[in-house]
């Protein structure tokens, strides 16, 4: 299967006022079509970035992002966020406080159908996620997993080509992460869906993803399968770190139980 | 479920951020250094021989006024502003709580409304010498009267009682959230009552007192009315009557250079005292707990805290109360001039708020960054600079504008071959003017209000396809909706008082409340001044309540 997402040997950096500070160095990783990645490391590890240069928020310094074979960001090269059929669910949700539900999901569609396609559409993402009955309901009115779920429609209401996820599940309680993240990846398989998450819970990664990166200090020290994660570590590192495979594994079998 | 029906919109190379957004603030940043540039132009421009005529005759005198009243103002607004907020700070006792934001009265009546006032109220045959006369058995005021309002130490008097509140407020805030445990700590190691104010209370709020100070100072630098009342030429009245009544632009332009010279020296004293204050801020600490007072103690804090209000406000505004009903039973309606200037006064004032808003919108919105990286905000930087007009006297501001508004106004005329002045012959002069000196408000109220919306709800907006005006339209004009109203009435308030630099831009025969009571304090003619002071002071009020609710919270 063809790559939709590429990511060739690309450098990030923040401006200071000492100059640049380089945030991600040479990172190379491809996504094929209909899969979920993941990348996976420490807060401060350029993890996030990598996820608004995708976004279009963040320019490339060196290299570039490619699309479905479209260069969408280089050195010369930075589509707008709005032109790029990229969705993104935030860590804090960020849906519109004065939009209800339904609204929220709508939000999207303005420019790609009229009227009674948008109503159809809005009730089939409500309908996917198991939110209609709060479709009139303001985001202050319903839980934080319900937020989590209009937030998910929302973003994959105008069908885009890539959906990002950034550290989705962190807002939420114990049971119900591991009841939604299972949740998500369910409703991403069935409709076929690409997409990254980014986090920091090795569980949450094992569970979701079928290719994940180890991270750490801006570079992916390995993209692989969680089996080959597991089974053939490339450096010593990414065997420190997924370790804890017992561990994983039972979280795994608990996660399956929930299915 | 079918993804490929949805159509694709075409996928464009566009710039991060709204480029237009960029351009109009950059323009806005532009227009408002447009005086300045003008003012530098006209004053290097001139021959010296006029500015050696000023050198000797007219600046000494002025920047001696200038400096004294400067020095006079800052000390009394220091004094009244800190011992009020440590009184209700530091004590209970009866009535404090009112006292506490009735103490930010004064704000709402502008310089030449106290001036007015007190001109009359303190009139050898007006109510108050009278009153002392009756008291000390004296027949006629030939044998007993007060020194003579109309000094420096009389425009002293009423611009420190009107302009104390700025200190108050900023040195009160500062009370409330930092000094308890230093206090607590200093009482513990033996100092006293006294030794705490002194010792640890002084030097902690002299971060606050530099920045209420700076902003009563130039308030101060900008009050054309009292001190034209009061018969003190200051550096504002020498601008306005070497244009006025010598209609000599190069020396009026040199004076108001002078001036911005002195601005700059309170900005940077401003900024000096933020600094400090931000770096104080950063410990979060419990209010202090008040000591309760009883009798003697508690009769005294009560006189000393209602003293600075009673003169400030209570006088003043009763005199207008009383002086407006006579007016109104005397002659039972008011003259249709009065309502042609209030007429005035509004449409102007909802045009220049309308024009404000909408400048500032574009300003603060330009400003905002969707990248985290970036060192440099070019938006940004345009927000300081169109924020600039808020220290720029408006007697400066407008002389600075005379010039452009000419050009433009000629270059207007030769385009359509018409005769008139389209913006001096208008109010699209004063406008403009307005907007200047007032977008630091919109600007500010709006950055803040945009300040509490989540960047990832812009974020968000533009990754399901909305370019930054569309978010702005959907997402974020909703939700300032609140940040707007509280700007847009700041901004009505200021410009229905603003009195300079409607002075020298109005069009001919076109009066507002303010330049109405003015022509009628100036022919000493006090015969409608009343209604329309104590309008502009009503008007004046709703802000300070405003400010009360936002600002004072904490006490209570």
């Amino acid at each position: 299967m063809a790559d939709l997402l590429e990511l060739d040997r690309i450098r990030l950096a923040y401006d200071t006022p000492q100059g640049l500070r380089p945030v991600v160095q040479d990172l190379s990783l491809a996504l094929p079509a209909g899969h979920i990645g993941c990348l996976l490391g420490q807060s401060g590890c350029g993890k996030t970035t990598i996820l608004r240069a995708i976004a279009g928020f963040e320019p490339v310094r060196a290299g570039h992002i490619a699309l479905d074979g479209t260069i969408i960001s280089s050195e010369s090269v930075l589509v707008a966020p709005e032109h790029r059929r990229v969705g993104m669910m935030f860590q804090d949700y960020a849906l519109f406080p004065h939009l209800t539900a339904a609204e929220n999901v709508a939000f999207g569609l303005r420019k790609l159908m009229n009227k009674a396609q948008r109503a159809a559409r809005v009730k089939e993402m409500l309908d996917l996620v198991g939110l209609s009955a709060a479709a009139d309901s303001y985001p202050h009115e319903i839980s934080g997993g319900q937020q989590q779920r209009v937030a998910l429609a929302r973003a994959l209401a105008p069908s885009p080509d890539l959906l990002l996820l950034d550290e989705p599940f962190s807002n939420l309680d114990v049971d119900t992460r591991e009841r939604l993240a299972f949740e998500v990846r369910d409703i991403l398989k069935s409709t076929g869906h690409t997409a990254i998450l980014v986090t920091h819970n090795q569980a949450e990664a094992f569970a979701i993803a079928d290719r994940i990166g180890i991270m750490s200090e801006g570079k992916v020290v390995q993209w692989d399968t969680p089996y080959n994660l597991h089974h053939h570590p490339a450096t010593d590192f990414v065997r420190d770190f997924v370790r804890r495979e017992a561990l994983v594994e039972q979280r795994q079998q608990a996660y399956a139980r929930g299915r | 479920m079918q993804t490929d029906s949805l159509p694709r919109p075409w996928r464009l190379r566009g710039p991060e951020r709204g480029a237009g957004w960029l351009l109009g603030a950059a323009l806005i940043a532009f227009a408002v250094l447009l005086p300045l540039g003008a003012l530098a132009w006209q004053a290097l421009d001139a021959d010296l021989s006029h500015w050696s005529h000023l050198a000797t005759y007219v600046l000494p005198q002025a920047l001696a006024n200038t400096a004294m009243l400067l020095l006079g103002v800052g000390i009394l607004v220091t004094m009244l502003g800190t011992g009020a907020a440590w009184l209700v700070t530091a004590y209970d006792f009866p009535s404090r709580r009112i006292l506490t934001w009735a103490l930010l009265l004064p704000l709402a009546v502008p310089t030449y409304i106290i001036a007015f006032a007190y001109l009359d109220l303190l009139h050898p045959i007006g109510p108050i010498q009278t009153a002392i006369r009756t008291i000390l058995g004296y027949d006629s005021p030939r044998d007993f009267r007060l020194p003579d309002l109309r000094s420096i130490y009389g425009a002293i008097f009423v611009l420190g009682f009107v302009l104390y509140p700025y200190v108050y407020l900023s040195t009160r805030v500062m009370f409330m959230t930092q000094a308890a445990s230093l206090l607590e700590a200093a009482r513990t190691l033996g100092a006293g009552k006294v030794g705490v104010f002194v010792r640890v209370a002084l030097p902690l709020a002299r971060p606050a007192i530099a920045v209420g100070a700076s902003l009563a100072l130039l308030e101060t630098l900008n009050d054309i009315g009292a001190s034209e009342f009061l018969g003190v030429q200051t550096l504002t009245v020498s601008v306005y009557t070497t244009w006025v009544t010598r209609s000599d632009l190069a020396s009026a332009a040199q004076i108001a250079l002078t001036m911005l010279a002195i601005v700059v020296g309170l900005i940077l004293l401003e900024r000096h005292g933020r600094k400090r204050q931000r770096y104080a801020n950063t410990q979060r600490m419990r209010p202090m707990q008040a000591r309760r007072l009883r009798g003697g103690a508690a009769l005294l804090a009560i006189v000393l805290g209602w003293i600075p209000v009673l003169l400030g406000f209570i006088a003043p505004a009763w005199y207008l109360v009383v002086e407006t009903s006579k007016r109104l039973h005397l002659v039972g309606g008011v003259s249709d001039q009065l309502i042609n200037g209030l007429t005035n006064t509004v449409t102007v004032a909802f045009a220049a708020t309308v024009v404000t808003l909408g400048c500032g919108l574009i300003v603060a919105w330009a400003g905002r960054t969707l990248r985290e990286s970036a060192r440099l905000n070019p938006g940004r930087a345009c927000a300081r600079i169109a924020s600039l007009g808020y220290a720029v006297p408006g007697t400066v501001l407008a002389i600075g504008l005379l010039m452009p508004f000419t050009w433009i106004d000629r270059q207007l005329g030769s385009m359509f071959g018409t005769q008139g002045l389209l913006l001096m012959g208008s109010t699209g002069a004063l406008v403009c003017a307005y907007t200047m000196r007032f977008l630091a408000i919109s600007v500010g109220g709006i950055e803040a209000g945009l300040s509490r919306i989540p960047p990832s709800l812009e974020q968000a907006s533009r990754l399901l396809g909305e370019n930054a005006s569309g978010t702005l339209r959907r997402v974020h004009l909703p939700l300032l909706k609140p940040a707007l109203a509280t700007a847009a009435l700041l901004v009505f308030v200021d410009t229905m008082k603003e009195l300079p630099a409607t002075l020298l831009l109005r069009p001919l025969n076109f009066e507002t409340l303010a330049t109405w009571l003015y022509a009628e304090a100036a022919r000493g003619t006090y015969e409608e001044g009343a209604v329309a002071a104590l309008a502009i002071v009503v008007a004046g009020l709703v802000p300070v309540i405003l400010l009360a609710r936002t600002n004072l919270k904490m006490g209570h």
